[in-house]
């Protein structure tokens, strides 16, 4: 367990007669960078939606650094930085504003939260749009607000939902870069994806879900090893 | 049983971090407040000069009080009732619904029961505005009575606590900003055309009169007057208060209860 930040097991959940994830079972190690690809409906949000806390399961456990999801989930999100699949910036405040709240609702001193913010909005080019409204900003610079607001509170564990969907190549490099380096200074990171290239790209373990299944799972050397790439392994998920 | 275990765990469960939720709203409000504070202070003023001037001509006194006066602690209780029922229906269904920003605030160390508790605050404090500004003006026209006044405020924090935590729960299950208007004509308006703010409930036919008492802007109302002319009754005013924080706690518990179901699947 304790080379672990995540353990799942025998994870279910249903919406009414649809059973959007059955009995899944996975561990993330700490330090890796890991992915969940599947196609439209396989229940990637719903399983990320479980471990931050707005899907509660119909059974199974959830352990987050060791410490059970069902009991202390208040204590395991001091720890976790969360960039859900829809945008839900604050539109009345500033740039610069939202951090600033989101850094009180982790309980942060002004100072510590001032800091801090100048050093994300300087890791994320936010620099220039600080004062500007978040109404205003492009969806491109919105998605890097985002990922930069998840990592206000330091997170040793950073749980992201297709965070570069929509976006164009470049943005989404840059977005790529920015993630790497976070891994490799020791943050853990969980994250969906549909683009095959991504998941080659920066994932070194993954799992595929497929109807609430996971039908794949592994390093994704191994995966793609002496294999089609995942574009094709995915596609032929896709069809059944 | 089951209901002793859930309040405990809202219970145990309320922090600090609801004052950031309330200063959440706070900040938003410093960059939009001129428009709304225009209307939250001037609509209750132009009810008392209209009233109290206008239907005064006619009315001279009630219980032997000029009838601008008897008004006076009746639309500091409407008035604090309307703004904490404006914020915690339409201000709080845009955070919750429109704006995404309960689940946002989620993603974070806070729970339900704070953002309903800072939620709960902010409605007070719109409400305190409200009810304050008529209570001053109130007081620079002489139109106050007795200095038991002073024990105003505190009653419009109640009052506050008690439309906020009601208003919420209507939020808690509205599926749109139209449900509001039901709300707002079938509990808001009658309260404040039935709950004594404009004349005794006592001049109510007999079995209206009865249907007064599961108003709650009543019990505030009737200690407002209580208080503004001076004429205490301890044992009126503990049973008053007592209903008042009885409404506002199940208000509140629902409340938290109804949210979380709406927000967490
Ligand atoms: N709150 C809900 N109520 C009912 N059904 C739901 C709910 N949330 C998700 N579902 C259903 O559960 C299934 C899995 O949805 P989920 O959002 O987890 O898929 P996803 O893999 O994230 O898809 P996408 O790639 O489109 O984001 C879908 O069939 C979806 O319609
Ligand atoms: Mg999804």
């Amino acid at each position: 367990m304790e080379n672990y930040i995540l353990n799942v097991k025998d994870l279910t959940k249903n919406f009414g007669r649809l059973k959007a994830l059955n009995n899944l079972t996975f561990n993330i190690k700490y330090g890796d960078f890991f992915g969940l690809i599947g196609p439209n409906g396989a229940g990637k949000s719903t399983l990320l939606k479980i471990l931050y806390g707005i899907v509660i399961p119909d059974s199974g456990f959830v352990g987050i650094e060791g410490l059970n999801l069902k009991y202390d989930y208040k204590k395991i999100k001091y720890n976790l930085g969360i960039v859900p699949q829809d945008d839900n910036l604050d539109e009345d405040l500033s740039v610069y504003e939202n951090l600033l709240i989101y850094s009180m609702y982790f309980g942060m001193h002004r100072k510590e939260s001032m800091k801090k913010s100048a050093e994300i909005l300087f890791f994320f080019d936010l620099e220039d749009k600080k004062y500007s409204k978040v109404a205003d900003l492009s969806g491109g610079l919105r998605r890097r607000l985002m990922i930069a607001r998840a990592l206000i509170n330091n997170p040793s564990l950073i749980i992201l939902d297709e965070p570069t969907s929509g976006l164009d190549p470049e943005y989404r490099q840059n977005i790529w870069g920015r993630l790497k380096t976070l891994n490799e200074k020791g943050v853990t990171i969980l994250m969906s994806t549909h683009y095959m290239e991504e998941a080659e790209k920066l994932f070194k373990n993954m799992i595929i879900l497929n109807h609430g299944n996971i039908v794949m799972s592994g390093a994704v050397n191994d995966i793609t090893l002496n294999k089609k790439s995942l574009e094709e392994i995915f596609l032929d998920i896709a069809k059944n | 049983m089951k209901i002793i275990k859930k309040i405990a765990g809202i219970n145990s469960n309320l922090s600090s971090k609801s004052f950031t939720v309330f200063y959440r709203n706070y900040m938003v409000w410093l960059k939009y407040y001129k428009p709304g504070v225009i209307g939250d202070i001037l609509e209750p003023l132009l009810y008392l000069a209209a009233l109290g001037f206008g239907v005064g001509k006619f009315i001279h006194s009630i219980n032997g009080i000029s009838y601008v006066k008897y008004i006076v602690p009746g639309i500091i209780a409407s008035s604090s009732m309307y703004a904490a029922a404006f914020e915690s229906t339409f201000g709080a269904y845009t955070r919750m619904v429109t704006n995404g920003i309960y689940e946002a605030i989620l993603l974070t160390p806070v729970g339900i029961e704070d953002i309903v508790a800072g939620e709960i605050l902010w409605g007070t404090a719109k409400a305190f505005m409200s009810g304050a500004a008529v209570l001053i003006i109130g007081t620079a026209f002489g139109w106050i009575i007795s200095p038991f006044v002073f024990f105003i405020p505190v009653i419009i924090v109640l009052n506050g606590i008690l439309f906020s935590s009601l208003s919420l729960l209507i939020t808690s299950f509205s599926p749109s900003y139209d449900f509001f208007s039901y709300y707002f004509t079938i509990a808001v308006s009658t309260m404040f055309l039935f709950s004594g703010v404009f004349y005794p409930v006592s001049s109510l036919p007999y079995l209206v009169k009865y249907f007064v008492y599961i108003m709650p802007l009543y019990y505030t109302v009737s200690i407002m007057r209580m208080l503004d002319e001076g004429r205490i009754n301890p044992l009126t005013l503990s049973a008053y208060l007592s209903v008042i924080i009885l409404f506002a706690l199940i208000f509140f518990y629902a409340s938290v209860f109804f949210i979380r179901k709406r927000v967490i699947k």
